[in-house]
Formats: C-alpha cells, sequence, structure tokens
C-alpha cells in the first residue's frame, strides 16, 4: 500500500491548477465556519475576563440606563462577603462622530477604586505595554484626567497628553486628558472621574451601577442575594447579577444572532460540498479510462476508492487546515478584522481546538462529495469506459 | 469581427448539467446570504425610515438624539403647545400635543433572552399624532390608569404582553389591555400607556422625555420658505446653531420647520415677538425639532453589528465562490481544446473565444445568482428582533427581499462570474491551434 503513495501524489500534481483551486475554495469555505463556530462559542461564553468571576453588577430593576442614588454605595460596602465596590456612571456620547466604528464603552468612575475591582489588569505604557504602575497616581491627581485601555491606544492612535472629546448624548460634553493605560483581557473601555462628570451636570448623587468584587466566588450568590434584599422596598430597587450575565445581556440583546449565524455557517458547508463535488466528479470521469486500466491489472474496485480516497482526504485536509490556520492565525493579531463585531467580540479569538477539529470536518465533508462520483467510476464495467474516448 | 453564438454557449451548459448545476449552486448560496444580508440592513432601515409624516414634530432636549436620553423639564412644555403653527383636533379644538415619556423595561423573549423595550407614556393627542397604528384587540388605556397597549410583533415574542397578562414596572403591575397594529414602523416594537400614570409610577415627575406636536400643513414649507428669503431675524437664527454646525441636509430641514412655527408667530404679530422673545428663546434653545420621519431616519447611522458580520461574511464566500467558477471553467476549456482549436481554425478570432468563454462563465454564474436571489425569498417576511443602539430598545424588523435586493443579488452572481471565467478564457483564446486539434 505505501508503495502507492507516489501515485497518489502525482494524481494530486497532476493538474496544479485545478488543485489549488479547489484549495483555495474549499479553504475559504473551511476559514468561514470555523470563524462563524467560533463567534457562536464566543457568545455563549463571555466574557473570556480572567477575575470576572468575583465580580457582581448592581443595576436598576428596569433596565441598564436608570440610575440610583449613590448612597446605596455605604450600603453595599457593609453587605457581609462584600470587598470593594465602584459606583459608576455609564456615560453616553460620541467621539468623533456617529460611526460604529467610534463606540466604545465610556465609564465615569471613582478613580481609586479602579484598581482594586479590576486587580487582573496591568497599567502599561501605550506604545511598549511595558509596566508603568506610576500612571495610576497620575490619572487619580488629575481631576479631568481619563484612563483607556490599550486597544483603544492602538485602535485611534492615541498617546498619553492627548485631549479627548465626547459630544454628551443627554449628557453634558466631556473634554478630558489620557492620564494612564491599561491592558487585560479587556482593553477598549474608558474612565474618567466621577465627581468631574457630577460636576458637569451640576447634579450629584445618582450613579448607573455598582460594580462589586467579592471576597471569594462562593460568597457571590449569597451577596447578589443580601443586596436586592436590601433595596427591595425602595424608590429603586435593585437586580445584582453577577458580570457575567451582565455581558451577556449586550450580546442577548443582538437577537437571534445564533440561528442567523448558524445557517449561514450551514449554507457555506454545503457551498462546499457542491464545490468539492463538482471538481472530484471532473476528476473522475477524466480518469475513468485509467481506472479500467487498473481494474485489468488486478486492483480490486474497493482497493481503488480507497486509493482515491486517500487522495480526497489529503487535498480536504490541506485546504481546511490552510483555512483553519488562516481564521487562527487572522484574529491572533490585532488588525482592523479584529472588530468584526463592532465591539461584540471582545477578545476574539479562534480556540485551537476548533481550529485542529476542522481538519476532520474538512475531509468528512470532502469525502461526502467524492463518494458518489468515484464509486461510480470504480464500480464501471471495464470494457465501456476503455471503449470510451475522453 | 464576428462573435461566437450564444447558442454555443448556452449548449455547452446544458451538456454538462451537474457540472452547471454544482457550480451554480456553489455561486447560489453566496448569493443568498448577500441577499439575506441585503434584506435584513433593509428591513431594519425600513422599519426607522417609514415611520414618519413629514408634519409630525419631536422636540428633544438639545444634542439628545433620542428620547431615552431626552428630558424636557416640564416648565416648559407650555411653550411649545403655545406655538402658533400647531394643529387643532377639530373635536375638541385642542392643540394636538402630546407630552410623552420613555421607559425601556428588560423583558424576556418567549423561550428566549432579555431585551429592552420602549413603553412609551403619550398625552391622548398621541394617538391621534399616528393615525397609522390601529387597535386589533382589546382596548386602548385609559388616562390615569395602570393599563398598557403592546404592539403584535412585541406581544407575539415576549413573555407577559398578552391581554390580561400583568407587567411589573415600577412599583406597580401594569395591566395589559390591548394590542395594536402598527405595521413595519418603529412603533410596533413599543408598549404605550398613559404619560401621566407612567411617570408616577417611575418618579419621572419633573420631565419629559419628549414632546410631539402636528403642524398646521404647509406650515413647514412657509417657514422653510421664510428662513431661505432671509425674513427671519437674526436673534431667532440662533436656534439653529448647532445644527448649522454640522450641516446635514435632513436635520437642517426639521430645525428650520420649528422655525417655521416660531418665525409666523413673530411675523404675524410683532407685539408678541417682543413681549415674549426673550423667554422664548431661550427656553426653545435648550430644545431641538425634528420632523418625525427625520428622526427615525437618524437613528440609521448607528447601524447594526448583525450586518457587519454578515458583509465580512458575504465576501468570503465570494472569493471561495470565485474559485469554483475558475475551476469549473478551467475544466471547460481544457476538454473543448479542439473545439476550441476548431472554431479559431474556421475563423474566429481571439477576441471572440475569450468574450464567448466569458459570456459563458456569466450566464452560468447569473443562472447561480438568479437561483441565490430565488433561495433569498425563504427569509423574506421572517420578522424577528434586534436592538436599536441608538435608542438600546427592542426593534422589530422584517426581513425584506425587494426586486432591488434580488437584482443586487443576481449581479453580485455575475461579478464573480466574470472574473471567475477571465483566466480561463484567456487560456482558451491563447491556445495554439495546431496542438490542441492533434490532441486526444
Amino acid at each position: 500500500m505505501l508503495g502507492l503513495i507516489p501515485y497518489i501524489r502525482n494524481n494530486l500534481l497532476r493538474n496544479r491548477r485545478r488543485t489549488i483551486l479547489t484549495l483555495l475554495s474549499i479553504a475559504a469555505s473551511v476559514f468561514l465556519v470555523v470563524v462563524l463556530e467560533a463567534i457562536l462559542r464566543h457568545l455563549d461564553d463571555m466574557p473570556h475576563v480572567d477575575g470576572s468571576e468575583r465580580r457582581l453588577v448592581v443595576r436598576r430593576n428596569t433596565n441598564f440606563k436608570d440610575s440610583m442614588p449613590q448612597t446605596y454605595n455605604n450600603k453595599i460596602r457593609n453587605v457581609k462577603g462584600v470587598k470593594g465596590t465602584a459606583a459608576i456612571i455609564l456615560y453616553w456620547g460620541i467621539y468623533k462622530e456617529l460611526r460604529a466604528e467610534y463606540f466604545f464603552g465610556k465609564m465615569a468612575i471613582d478613580a481609586d477604586t479602579l484598581a482594586e475591582n479590576y486587580p487582573e489588569t496591568r497599567v502599561v505604557d501605550p506604545v511598549t505595554g511595558a509596566p508603568r504602575p506610576e500612571l495610576t497616581d497620575e490619572f487619580i491627581k488629575d481631576r479631568r484626567g481619563a484612563s483607556a485601555g490599550r486597544g483603544l491606544y492602538q485602535k485611534y492612535g492615541w498617546k498619553l497628553g492627548d485631549r479627548i472629546t465626547f459630544q454628551g448624548i443627554g449628557f453634558p460634553d466631556v473634554e478630558v486628558t489620557l492620564r494612564s493605560c491599561y491592558d487585560g483581557q479587556e482593553r477598549s473601555s474608558f474612565y474618567f472621574h466621577r465627581d468631574y462628570l457630577d460636576e458637569l451636570m451640576g447634579r450629584a448623587g445618582q450613579v448607573t451601577f455598582f460594580n462589586i468584587i467579592c471576597n471569594t466566588i462562593e460568597d457571590c450568590p449569597l451577596v447578589a442575594a443580601r443586596i436586592d434584599a436590601e433595596f427591595a422596598n425602595s424608590d429603586a430597587p435593585t437586580v445584582t447579577e453577577t458580570e457575567r450575565a451582565f455581558q451577556a445581556q449586550w450580546v442577548s440583546m443582538l437577537g437571534n444572532v445564533r440561528v442567523l449565524l448558524r445557517s449561514i455557517a450551514l449554507a457555506c458547508a454545503f457551498a462546499m460540498v457542491c464545490v468539492a463535488a463538482n471538481t472530484l466528479a471532473m476528476s473522475a470521469r477524466e480518469r475513468a479510462h485509467e481506472i479500467a486500466i487498473m481494474k485489468t491489472l488486478g486492483f480490486t474496485p474497493g482497493a481503488l476508492l480507497i486509493l482515491l480516497l486517500i487522495e480526497v482526504a489529503v487535498l480536504c485536509g490541506l485546504a481546511s487546515a490552510a483555512g483553519a490556520g488562516a481564521a487562527k492565525l487572522l484574529f491572533q493579531f490585532e488588525g482592523p478584522w479584529t472588530d468584526i463585531g463592532n465591539g461584540f467580540l471582545l477578545g476574539f479569538r479562534v480556540p485551537a481546538w476548533l481550529a485542529l477539529a476542522a481538519v476532520p470536518f474538512g475531509v468528512f465533508v470532502g469525502w461526502c462529495a467524492a463518494l458518489p462520483p468515484f464509486l461510480r467510476v470504480t464500480t464501471a464495467p471495464i470494457a465501456p469506459a476503455l471503449r470510451r474516448i475522453v | 469581427m464576428l462573435g461566437i453564438p450564444l447558442k454555443y454557449n448556452i449548449r455547452h451548459l446544458y451538456v454538462r448539467w451537474v457540472g452547471t448545476v454544482m457550480t451554480a449552486l456553489g455561486i447560489a448560496l453566496p448569493t443568498a446570504v448577500f441577499c439575506a444580508v441585503m434584506a435584513l440592513n433593509n428591513g431594519l432601515s425600513k422599519a426607522l425610515t417609514e415611520t414618519g409624516d413629514e408634519n409630525t414634530i419631536v422636540f428633544l432636549r438639545k444634542s439628545s438624539m433620542t428620547e431615552t436620553n431626552s428630558s424636557i423639564v416640564r416648565a416648559d412644555a407650555p411653550v411649545i403647545e403655545a406655538l402658533p403653527g400647531i394643529e387643532r383636533d377639530p373635536k375638541t379644538s385642542r392643540a394636538i400635543v402630546s407630552k410623552e415619556i420613555m421607559i425601556l423595561l428588560n423583558l424576556n423573549r418567549i423561550g428566549g433572552t432579555a431585551s429592552n423595550v420602549a413603553i412609551r407614556g403619550m398625552s391622548p393627542e398621541g394617538r391621534l399624532l399616528r393615525p397609522n397604528v390601529k387597535l386589533i384587540e382589546g382596548e386602548w388605556p385609559r388616562e390615569g390608569l395602570t393599563d398598557v397597549a403592546v404592539a403584535r410583533n412585541i406581544s407575539e415574542r415576549f413573555e407577559h404582553c398578552k391581554i390580561g397578562d400583568r407587567l411589573p414596572l415600577g412599583k406597580r403591575d401594569w395591566r395589559v389591555v390591548g394590542i395594536f397594529d402598527a405595521g413595519t414602523t418603529a412603533y410596533g416594537s413599543e408598549i404605550w400607556g398613559d404619560a401621566e400614570t407612567l411617570a408616577g409610577a417611575n418618579l419621572r415627575t419633573d420631565a419629559w422625555s419628549s414632546v410631539w406636536v402636528r403642524a398646521k400643513p404647509g406650515e413647514l414649507k412657509r417657514g422653510e420658505e421664510l428662513y431661505n428669503s432671509g425674513a427671519i431675524p437674526k436673534s431667532i437664527m440662533n436656534v439653529t446653531e448647532a445644527a448649522d454646525e454640522k450641516s446635514k441636509e435632513p436635520e437642517m430641514k426639521s430645525v428650520l420647520a420649528a422655525i417655521g412655527m416660531i418665525a409666523t408667530s413673530r411675523i404675524s404679530d410683532a407685539g408678541l415677538s417682543l413681549t415674549l422673545a426673550p423667554k422664548f428663546d431661550s427656553q426653545l434653545k435648550s430644545m431641538e425639532a425634528f420632523t418625525e420621519r427625520d428622526y427615525f431616519r437618524k437613528q440609521t447611522d448607528m447601524g447594526s453589528p448583525i450586518a457587519y458580520i454578515g458583509q465580512f461574511i458575504a465576501i468570503f464566500m465570494a472569493i471561495g465562490a470565485a474559485f469554483a467558477v475558475m475551476n469549473t471553467m478551467y475544466a471547460a476549456v481544457a476538454s473543448r481544446g479542439r473545439e476550441i482549436a476548431v472554431l479559431r481554425a474556421i475563423g474566429f478570432k481571439r477576441r471572440s473565444v475569450m468574450i464567448s468563454f466569458v459570456i459563458e462563465s456569466t450566464i452560468l454564474a447569473l443562472f447561480g445568482g438568479a437561483i441565490g436571489a430565488l433561495l433569498s425569498l425563504f427569509v423574506n417576511g421572517i420578522s424577528t428582533g434586534t436592538t436599536n443602539f441608538a435608542t438600546f430598545s427592542e426593534i422589530t424588523f422584517a426581513f425584506q427581499v425587494n426586486a432591488q435586493v434580488m437584482i443586487s443579488g443576481a449581479i453580485f452572481g455575475g461579478i464573480l462570474g466574470v472574473f471567475g471565467g477571465l483566466f480561463p478564457a484567456w487560456r482558451a483564446a491563447r491556445q495554439p491551434i495546431t496542438q490542441a486539434m492533434r490532441a486526444i
């Protein structure tokens, strides 16, 4: 059997152009199937931030935009199991212009609580990424300062000391100076001082949500229940949920994306079958003559079929590896393409296992497409096949 | 120069029908995805752009853009009500003005995840302002009661939204008493109740979200003309400052519309303008006015993340399909080497051969594109919801596959055919005649 490897190789190389084109079209389909599947996994499994398991978010029971008194902060801090709280105003404003690519989360927060609540983030130099813990102090000292994720620095070409202005939507306009930069898995939020925003609004004491960090993961459900019980009978009842659930809401707002993406992935896979089936049928037809000769020499139909299927497996396997590898590699690096979800796919990566799983998937699809034409050729009677002129 | 007859290409496609169908399917699927994405965009923007009457005007706080962000202090509402250009209800002879409040409520989709649904509290005049919204079941909520009416699309897709159900909102439960149909407009994704009761229950008694008015017919046009003729005093022009900076056409027009109402009052009654002017100005300056149509149209600017992903997908599928077309066409050229040589030998020019093959591949691709466009009809009319990221509230829309979408889809397929056919056709045309004749 091993002696037949050159046969397979030569067959694949016989019509190089066709092999390459088939390879590319299958690779494009696999690329898409892998990316779509990865997006679906990513959406199911938000957020991908280590350390977020210990965090809870307190919001109003009505929706995430309504506000509640800041005085809740002290009561929440005294709830058993709470390690730290951060009072946050979700600020709505336009950076540059109202276009999706200029959209990112803007939050007014008490600067000193940032480090306590997000211990997994590192304060770094926006250019080199080297640790620069002294920036935290600069941010805290400057009342009109801001701290932004490194992703935003890279996306918009910001530098420390740049002035950033937002045109408020239902909020006053804000102008702040970049003083600090943080890096971590989540790296595309924008923070500035809550007391500065309060001053601009001329009314203090209302916040949109509280971010809470608990002592242990086990404490979380109890803490959430205690907080909600505390405010159940007030004018502004709360809902406390895990940071994960809070983030998942944004995704659920997109609606039935899953069905949409899944059906497109199916369409891709089906298109791939069509393409592969067509190409393989072409090559089967061309080879009817020589297969008849091989059968005359004593090859059984089964052996020939196996040979052909191995050839298909090599072709589809290579194509899938190329497509999946490209998908994996592409999203390994930052670039305009990392933002395909337009902020919804933070830290999107193609998992390695998924890329690997794409290879057997591609081979399987190839076999499905190859079986009908190859079965026909290998089982065809010898004499008519020999007589036929291609 | 004589062209190779089209029949030659069509017959060939027919003879190799299995390959033709397979390749066509390979093109049909990307086309279908392309059409579906367009249909989604279409449906979404239709829901926003088809809402609206040129004579209905909404007042918001300046630069708040949407009702969910806006607040107009209650004391300022009478300033708007006093504008003379407002239409009156012939029955009650009250000005058609609706003071409204918008609240978002997090609700669960039936068998699914949660989303924010917009609840609109309105004055009784609010329904006069939206004459196309029809009650289809139950009754309209009455003033002063904790009743709500739910849009049909929302009622079908969200929990607690059937007649008789109770919606937890603020400190009370609200009874669903009616279901209304608002067609494909943005109102079709809302829940309606009484403004005053909703404001009270949500402790929002200091300000309205928006004030809606119906302008007298022709009033807006008159305002525009006045503005263009320069008859409006500079001091009133201040109201448009914000719009001037951006100088966007629709916005400009709507603000002009609002001025139309102010200007007529001033010019017709100089006395009024002298005594009331300062107060008028300072209060109206904190507001912005849009026609209903412009207001909703602006919300399409944000775009939808779904559409983003969709375009990305369609492009990649197209690349894959183009390779497939190339493959098929190369095979076609290879298997017809002798034929091509004969064609050349009997006098057809290289160019004719090349054009003929490009045409063949384009026909093939158009066929695939047409199948794809037809396939996309399956999603036509499917109603679903996503979030309007301008207001952060649920918006229901239906996929709209129309002639434009289908034609674009077929063209999309055709373009794939041209690109896929170009190189193989080039090869066919360059083939040496004698060699090709000799080959078996």
